[in-house]
């Protein structure tokens, strides 16, 4: 029986690798420390395998094909995104667990649109090469890893509730898969950041520290409760991003978090709020 | 309004290599291959993003579509296009004043 044994939240800038040097050097040495951190509590858990929960940013799927969720099944590499510092390659997947995902989610009602040939664009691959490969190396052994991309940045947008189900899915389907997996989920994403429209550099740290809080209680429910035009209006349509959060939350039984930095970037347009999510030992 | 039809086009020129060599040798050929309305074609031909995003098109293509082909690409420019503030254009990163 597997179990899903912890998570993450964390970001994934781009502007990050477009001028790495833009803010002041405080700022970026606790985001990138707090990444080098995530990396060190990702091999603590011992893991066997990693689920990544990016989303698309209107560059993997056009207006021909616009897929509420998808899992990567099969033969994954990236990113698409060319950035300077992140590198193009292929990802070693947990290809028998993730087949075992979408069979048992026929079980559940759940039907995975799955990607058997899938190139990840940056959301996943910041996690990837910031976080799990570091782990991999102080682990001194691989870390697959499975793509699971949810609709937050193209409508028609994956509501939160269904992002919390797909999560319990998940868990249920490591659970009964066959082998001793220790599977650490991965929400990438957030916090606030308005992406190509007017407000674009604006941070809202009223909302990301709201959103933390809620990691921090293992409050699902009160993350799920957002409107979308309230996302929107309070903190972009960068922040339609909790719907990753959310599925990383779900995913953990009894979810309670800690964070472990939370920088308000504007010189990097971006609220970046890094949580480890942790199963709280039932009383 | 298309919004559809828009979101197909930019989406092209964001992604697509021939679409964005296509646009650059003759950018009103290339709309014209698609069944926009006049004033739609005119909006992608103008760089019009503050009319595009107004139209209802997702303001991820409109950023890639004016960093990929946009003559300035300046993104400062392209958020006075949309109509900032003194206070948005001032505020806005360093890191991508283009």
């Amino acid at each position: 029986m597997g179990k899903i044994v912890g998570g993450f939240w964390m970001p994934h800038d781009p502007v990050m690798f477009v001028a790495p040097d833009a803010p002041p050097a405080a700022q970026r040495d606790a985001v990138w420390g707090a990444y080098a951190q995530c990396a060190e509590r990702l091999a603590a858990l011992q893991p066997t395998a990693v689920i990544i929960v990016g989303c698309d940013h209107y560059i993997l799927f056009g207006p021909h094909c616009l897929p509420r969720y998808v899992i990567g099944t099969g033969d994954v590499d990236g990113p698409i995104d060319r950035l300077p510092g992140l590198d193009r390659g292929v990802v070693r997947n947990h290809q028998a667990l993730a087949e075992h995902i979408v069979h048992h989610g026929e079980g559940q009602g759940v039907d995975w649109t799955v990607a058997r040939s899938f190139t990840v664009d940056h959301s996943f691959s910041i996690p990837h090469q910031l976080v799990v490969k570091p782990a991999e190396a102080l682990l001194g052994r691989e870390l697959p890893s499975i793509p699971v991309y949810l609709a937050c940045g193209v409508d028609p947008y994956i509501s939160l509730e269904r992002s919390a189900d797909l999560g319990r899915q998940l868990r249920a389907a490591v659970e009964a898969f066959d082998a001793d997996e220790r599977v650490v989920i991965i929400g990438s994403g957030g916090i606030s950041h308005w992406v190509g429209t007017v407000e674009m550099g604006q941070v809202a740290e009223d909302f990301d520290r709201e959103i933390l809080a809620h990691g921090v209680n293992g409050d699902l429910q009160a993350l799920c409760a957002y409107r979308d035009e309230d996302i929107l209006r309070r903190a972009g349509n960068g922040a339609m991003e909790i719907r990753n959060f959310a599925c990383a939350m779900a995913a953990l039984e009894r979810p309670r978090g800690e964070v472990i930095a939370y920088e308000a970037v504007p010189a990097w347009v971006t609220g970046l709020g890094f949580v480890q999510l942790n199963n709280e030992e039932p009383a | 309004m298309s919004r559809n039809v828009m979101e197909r086009v930019l989406w092209q020129l964001c992604v697509e290599r021939a679409a964005k060599q296509r646009f650059r040798e003759d950018a009103a050929g290339f709309v014209q291959r698609f069944a926009l309305a006049p004033d739609e074609a005119q909006m992608i031909l103008d760089f019009d993003v503050a009319g595009l995003q107004a139209a209802g098109v997702n303001p991820m293509l409109t950023m890639g579509f004016w960093q990929e082909l946009s003559p300035q690409r300046s993104m400062r420019v392209y958020k006075q296009r949309l109509g900032c503030t003194d206070e948005q254009g001032a505020g806005f990163s360093a890191a991508l004043k283009g």
